[in-house]
């Protein structure tokens, strides 16, 4: 086996030729089983042929040295009884020979043994139809001027497939292998370039993929490398930033930190608020940034929690600070999810929608049987429906123009986002009946039985 | 009390030398130390009331200086953490710090802590009170520490932070009642001003999320004109 794969060609091209020759050398292979069926082996053929030819020449020389014409009609007899295909006559004065001078080997041999002294007037090789027995005969003269004929019978010759049987034979036959052949190399051929077309489908700089298989023709083996290689170079300059920017926001607490602390002591008091907002909103600036970065990144653990409590829990704590937003839904939902990324993803859209609005109400509808839905709807302006898609990209606002009201990056779309990819659901922005947006996360059911599954905390 | 003495912990000439003027101003006491041995030094020499403990040191980092000080102190610990990560926070916790605040900080919420941690010793807390870090009762399991809730199947149930606060009150004194007052008391301290009906609101919250029919509960009951009791056994580690 692995002497076949050393010379089984690298390339794709190569391996189609192979294929495409394999399958006509077997066709032809087949083709020559079928059609030998209808020959019978040659050599038993020639053996019995050349006994007569044999007989005959002899005969010819026992009948030309015979006194009388009994003795030469007895020679003739014997010989024609020991071998019928053989026929040795005399010929009356007025029988015609239609001989057309036919040279035949058999003949040939026969007219070599003849002697000198016996005239040959004609050959001739004759059937009444293609499918007949052949006769090989040749006419001479004794000395004494009478005339014999000798000839042969060829045994009827094989059956021949008909020219069309054996056209059909090599059609077919070629209709079944080549199209094999020629199947089996698309698919194994389309199944690799699948492979690769959905790991590039697949490909994300989040988690743990593993590399491209960097099997196959030589073709496909190099695009997955090229593949591999660039998804690590991709990886690799994300990281650095992601870090670098970390660190940036990082650095920045302290002198905000120091800065706040200052504002304390401002007499101003407008002077003192102003800078307390400004250095507020810069934290929240950090935060958000800082958030989406570490997110952008690992995928928390997941575990059993229930949606239900923790939608009632948020939206208590911000009526709690006397903003208007309430919840309904079922009493309890289990479901396997990151309780921080959810809680942070629900949070950032109903921080937005208290940007924009006054009245917000998040509800969870868990009826259907596949999906579980969260939606955050407000009575804000909403988001026109062609600008809904670049809503979703981190650092877009709504107004770009002008710096936002209250803080924030433009990320609480794109946070919500990540979170509903990361449960491998997704976000949709509709119009909400209250008038303004309205934020649907959707999610895919994993667990309703909540008791199937007991997750130890993971610590 | 007098005014109580705070030190400072911090390398940041310039936060602390910030956060002890703010103090002052505020009716506290003040030393300031940018490392361990100065701590160590401040500590020997005067009494104080609360150390105010930043995470990241140089030299002895502020996780190892806690779990030293904890070691053979009942003294309140506050953290100054860089992060407003989790992990941070519960190592903190686990080491024996007493509440933390993550920079930046809004300085009066540095103060409202400061008070709180500080009553709650003059109210006479034991340390073995503070430092129960899971109840369970009727096999639900609340984690103080991580300020998380499971149900009997393991499902992690959310709670405001409020709503934790009075479970955790409920969960230190079941089988006893309470009432509205004494609850306010507890979870916000004598100066709170919240109003009766905000336990009411509590409450109901909370039988929507443990109890099996928040209409007929079993595990949070009213007692009529006097107040709440939590009526299942619990257990503390």
């Amino acid at each position: 086996m692995h002497l076949l794969k050393a010379f089984w060609p690298q390339r794709i091209g190569s391996q189609i030729v192979v294929l495409v020759f394999l399958a006509v050398a077997v066709t032809v292979a087949a083709n020559y089983a079928i059609s030998t069926n209808f020959r019978p082996p040659p050599p038993q053929f020639n053996d019995a042929g050349r006994a007569g030819e044999a007989l005959l020449a002899s005969a010819i020389a026992l009948v030309a040295q015979a006194s009388d014409i009994e003795a030469q009609q007895a020679i003739a007899d014997a010989a024609n009884r020991v071998d019928p295909l053989i026929n040795l006559k005399p010929l009356g004065p007025d029988i015609e020979v239609r001989g057309r001078n036919y040279r035949s080997r058999p003949m040939d041999d026969v007219l070599r043994s003849m002697g000198p002294e016996l005239t040959v007037t004609e050959t001739f090789n004759e059937a009444s139809t293609r499918d007949e027995p052949r006769t090989l005969g040749l006419v001479f003269k004794l000395p004494d001027g009478t005339r014999w004929q000798a000839s042969i019978q060829r045994p009827s010759p094989p059956p021949r497939p008909p020219p069309i049987f054996l056209l059909g034979n090599w059609l077919i036959l070629l209709a079944v292998f080549l199209p094999v052949a020629l199947f089996w190399a698309a698919r194994s051929l389309t199944g690799q370039l699948r492979t690769f077309a959905q790991a590039a489908e697949d490909f994300s700089l989040e988690g743990e993929h593993a590399p491209l298989p960097e099997t196959g023709p030589a073709e496909i083996r190099s695009a997955a490398q090229a593949f591999n290689l660039m998804r690590q170079r991709l990886a690799r300059l994300v990281e650095d930033r992601t870090r670098m920017l970390t660190a940036v926001g990082h650095d920045l607490r302290t002198p905000v930190t120091r800065m706040r602390l200052r504002a304390e002591f401002i007499d101003d008091a407008d002077t003192r608020t102003g800078m307390m907002r400004d250095l507020a909103r810069m934290d929240t600036m950090i935060d958000s940034a800082l958030t989406f970065l570490r997110d952008g990144g690992k995928q928390g653990p997941m575990a059993v929690i229930d949606l239900a409590s923790l939608l009632a829990s948020l939206a208590s704590e911000f009526s709690d600070t006397g903003a208007d937003v309430s919840f309904a839904g079922p009493d309890n939902a289990p479901m396997l999810a990151n309780a921080d990324t959810l809680t942070r993803a629900v949070e950032n859209l109903v921080h937005n929608a208290l940007k924009y609005g006054t009245k917000v109400h998040v509800r969870l509808d868990v009826a259907d049987p596949h999906w579980t839905y969260i939606t955050v709807e407000d009575n804000g302006p909403g988001i026109a429906a062609d600008q809904r898609a670049e809503m979703l990209k981190p650092f877009v606002r709504g107004d770009m123009a002008r710096s936002a009201p209250d803080g924030g990056f433009g990320l609480g779309l794109c946070i919500a986002q990540d979170a509903a990819l990361a449960h491998k659901g997704e976000i949709e922005l509709l119009d909400s009946p209250l008038g303004g947006l309205c934020a649907r996360i959707k999610l895919p059911n994993t667990q309703h039985n909540a008791d199937e599954l007991r997750p130890r905390e993971i610590k | 009390m007098t005014t109580p003495h705070i030190l400072i912990v911090e390398d940041d000439v310039e936060i602390s030398a910030l956060v002890a003027k703010y103090l002052g101003i505020n009716d506290m006491r003040t030393s300031v130390a940018a490392n361990s041995q100065e701590m160590d030094r401040i500590l020997a020499d005067r009494r104080v009331n609360l150390v105010i403990l930043d995470l990241m040191l140089p030299g002895e980092d502020g996780l190892s200086i806690c779990r030293r000080l904890r070691a053979h102190s009942n003294i309140p610990i506050i953290m100054l953490t860089a992060q407003k990560d989790e992990i941070e926070r519960i190592i903190g916790l686990e080491m024996g710090a007493d509440d933390y605040i993550s920079k930046p900080f809004n300085p009066r919420e540095l103060l409202a802590r400061i008070r709180a941690v500080l009553r709650r010793q003059a109210e006479n807390e034991t340390h073995e009170q503070a430092s129960v870090k899971t109840y369970t009762f009727m096999s639900w399991r609340l984690d103080t520490l991580r300020r998380r809730l499971f149900d009997p199947q393991g499902t992690r149930i959310t709670l405001t932070g409020a709503e934790l606060d009075l479970l955790v009150v409920f969960c230190e004194r079941a089988g006893r009642v309470l009432s509205r007052d004494k609850l306010i008391e507890l979870t916000q301290g004598r100066e709170a001003h919240s109003s009766e009906r905000s336990i009411d609101i509590l409450v109901s919250r909370l039988r929507q999320k443990i109890e099996s029919d928040p209409r007929d509960p079993e595990l949070l009951q009213t007692v009529r004109s006097t107040g709440y009791l939590f009526t299942p056994q619990v257990d503390a580690e």
